[in-house]
């Protein structure tokens, strides 16, 4: 046992490297996967169904024990949950549990560790869900409950909030509220990860993109840079659908993702870019020319 | 709110929602419109994307920036907003209506009768 | 900048455990009164039947008062130590097994490893939870059986005599020549409760009944061990003769290694601790 003092800085930058994992023997969720995420910023964290997203974000939470690499916040190795990293990171996990005393207890017994939470904060969350008065949390259904608690999650202040598929389970008023309260809760030295496979749910937010596919990532960009080297665009041109990267009809036409000859910024259609990650991942790196982060 | 299908950038929609209100007389000149957190939450959006669209709307003159009091629709701003669009349309629409007209083998006279025309039943609302 | 203690602050621990029992304050006097109820209902019970003993004899051959009144005020007396003997461990045991049962689900662990403060913090938190508040429960079950209840008794009936409790201590032989049964029972308790604790670290769902098997498996291969040992070496190398024999059988050399296993075992219960992860691979 080491008695460790640390000196807070804020180099706030998430650095993922060369992580190796795996739940069994054989199989290994992430070979040798590298990823920095700069401050600040929204980043949508995307893949298909086991590529390892939930296993990423607890990864990163520390709460895993990797085969081989690190994961680094504000430069320390976050498997070693000491408390000053942990109070600067919050997990709102897609499975969760929540104590059988009332909201207001909650609070108190649980905010004192979080150096930056903030009841102001707190109370607009809640307003922006529609959740009033003091509440017993055992009483309330799995979507409130999550309603609680990504308020609670937000109102805390970590500098790094990992979402792991936050819009399962709400409303769609929920999901309105929701949108507001990252919308508002954003800083510039606030990161906050979205695991998430309903896009529609919140691809306004997102400012950077990172697409994970067979243990590594496929993209990370930042939605200007996809807006530079991408156009998107629904037609019925034969032509233009015949040199698409990827095409999908729609019901006005044809979705179509081309490159971005004319520089003009359009509206990312995330299902073809995601789409296009899967099934050409090398010609998608090759329009983004990789830096040495990526594979 | 609801963004359009026409796939432009969000932030190029948000200028056009906020051009389209200054038109209409929804935010007379000289007064403040809401800070980028605020008008972000109210539309569910990225902040940094307001954002952009607020550096697009000040680069082009129709609003800007009091440093620690927030942004402000700019007095000439009807006339920005009408020259923006002017360029806008000059630039895009037109020339591929005009791309159009020369496959179809319409002339500039033939043109030009039928605006004339337009505009003497139409008068702009 | 600011500096703080990464592995124990005052402050922090303070709120832990105030999180901690804050959030489960119910269930946890739920267990510490069930615990209570069933001694007190068993003590009852014993009560109930001596009671009626004790009438009988009195009532009924007031003469013999002597003999029988102390044959069968014995027989109450072993009944509720051996009870409480029972108990006790009982409840040590399980309490302890108790130690890292928030960590059986997926999301009693996330919610216990994302909290902000150290292992420390929280091992010493669930020490005292449930060790200490183990203890102090037996000591709740001792108070109620040797004071409370003979008191009781001695008030509400003429037979006071008979239910007046020894302190346990008194009531138990030496087992050899300087040692207690008591202190070896105390010695084996602590032992039983640090072996479940560090059963529950390392198994935190259905902790005692794994812990149990475990134990039962472990006791069993000693006891081959031993026998093997015994078969093989007691006759080739005449240790059943003088000093070797006796010092091989003394209760202090099993005392002190059952001592030094039980620290032992709470160290590898929070080395388990620290490297416990949301999904466990292994």
């Amino acid at each position: 046992m080491r008695c460790t003092i640390t000196l807070i800085h804020h180099n706030t930058t998430l650095s993922i490297s060369n992580l190796t994992f795996g739940y069994k023997r054989r199989h290994n969720v992430l070979a040798d996967f590298s990823l920095d995420l700069p401050a600040g910023g929204v980043y949508g964290l995307l893949g298909p169904n086991g590529a390892g997203k939930s296993t990423l974000l607890y990864l990163i939470a520390g709460l895993l024990t990797p085969t081989k690499g690190t994961v680094t916040y504000n430069g320390v190795n976050t498997r070693l949950r000491m408390p000053s990293t942990l109070n600067d990171i919050f997990l709102v996990s897609e499975e969760f549990s929540l104590p059988s005393v009332t909201l207001k207890e909650y609070v108190n017994l649980n905010a004192p560790f979080y150096p930056r939470f903030s009841a102001d904060d707190l109370q607009k969350n809640l307003d922006m869900f529609g959740l009033t008065g003091d509440i017993r949390l055992n009483a309330l259904s799995m979507g409130q409950k999550k309603k609680v608690f990504m308020s609670f999650a937000l109102a805390c202040n970590t500098s790094l909030l990992l979402m792991d598929e936050p819009t399962n389970g709400l409303d769609i008023p929920g999901k309105s509220a929701f949108r507001r309260c990252i919308s508002s809760g954003m800083t510039d030295d606030r990161t906050i990860v979205i695991s998430t496979h309903q896009v529609r749910d919140i691809d306004r937010l997102l400012d950077h993109i990172v697409i994970m596919n067979m243990q590594h990532p496929v993209l990370n960009s930042s939605v200007s840079d996809i807006q530079d080297k991408l156009a998107f665009a629904v037609t019925n041109d034969k032509e233009v659908i015949a040199n698409a990267l990827i095409s999908q009809r729609d019901i006005n036409g044809c979705a179509v993702m081309l490159p971005n000859l004319t520089g003009i910024p359009t509206d990312i259609n995330l299902e073809l870019l995601f789409n296009f990650a899967l099934e050409k991942p090398g010609e998608l790196l090759k329009l983004f020319n990789t830096t040495t982060e990526n594979r | 709110m609801l963004f359009q299908e026409n796939n432009k950038a969000i932030y190029l929609q948000l200028a056009d929602a906020i051009c389209d209100g200054i038109l209409a007389g929804d935010f007379p000149p000289g007064n403040r419109i809401q800070s980028v957190r605020e008008y972000a939450a109210s539309v569910e959006v990225n902040a940094n994307t307001v954002m952009r669209s607020y550096d697009y709307l000040a680069g082009n003159g129709i609003i800007f920036n009091k440093r620690g009091i927030g942004y402000f629709i700019s007095p000439d701003a009807v006339e920005k907003v009408r020259s923006l669009r002017r360029s806008e349309l000059l630039e895009g629409e037109l020339k591929i209506l005009f791309y159009r007209l020369k496959l179809l083998g319409i002339t500039p006279a033939e043109l030009s009768n039928l605006y004339a025309g337009f505009c003497a039943t139409n008068q702009p609302s | 900048m600011t500096t703080i203690n990464q592995t124990f602050s005052p402050g922090r621990f303070a709120s832990y455990m105030q999180k901690s029992w804050g959030e489960n304050r119910r269930r946890l006097l739920l267990y510490a009164a069930i615990a209570i109820a069933a001694l007190v209902s068993i003590d009852i019970i014993a009560v109930i039947f001596s009671f009626f003993d004790a009438r009988n004899i009195i009532e009924n051959n007031p003469d013999t008062l002597g003999r029988d009144f102390i044959y069968y005020s014995a027989r109450y007396r072993s009944t509720i130590n051996n009870w409480f003997i029972f108990l006790s461990a009982t409840t040590l045991i399980i309490a302890s097994s108790m130690m890292f049962s928030r960590c059986a689900s997926k999301e009693g662990k996330l919610r216990d490893l994302m909290c902000p403060a150290s292992p420390l913090e929280k091992y010493l938190t669930s020490f005292l939870t449930y060790i200490i508040g183990g203890w102090l429960i037996v000591g709740v079950m001792y108070l109620f059986s040797y004071h409370i209840l003979p008191a009781a008794m001695d008030a509400l009936t003429p037979y006071g005599a008979f239910y007046r409790m020894k302190p346990l201590i008194e009531s138990t032989k030496k087992c050899d020549g300087n040692t207690q049964w008591i202190t070896v029972i105390f010695i084996a308790y602590l032992f039983l409760q640090s072996f479940f604790a560090l059963g529950s670290a390392v198994w935190p769902k259905a902790s005692y009944f794994k812990t149990f098997g475990a134990g039962f498996l472990i006791f069993g291969a000693m006891l081959l061990i031993t026998i093997f040992l015994v078969a093989h070496f007691i006759e080739k190398y005449q240790l059943y003769h003088g000093d070797c024999a006796q010092w091989l059988v003394s209760a202090p050399l099993h005392l002190s290694i059952a001592g030094v296993m039980t620290v032992v075992n709470y160290a590898l219960a929070y080395m388990r601790y620290r490297e416990m992860d949301v999904i466990n691979k292994w």
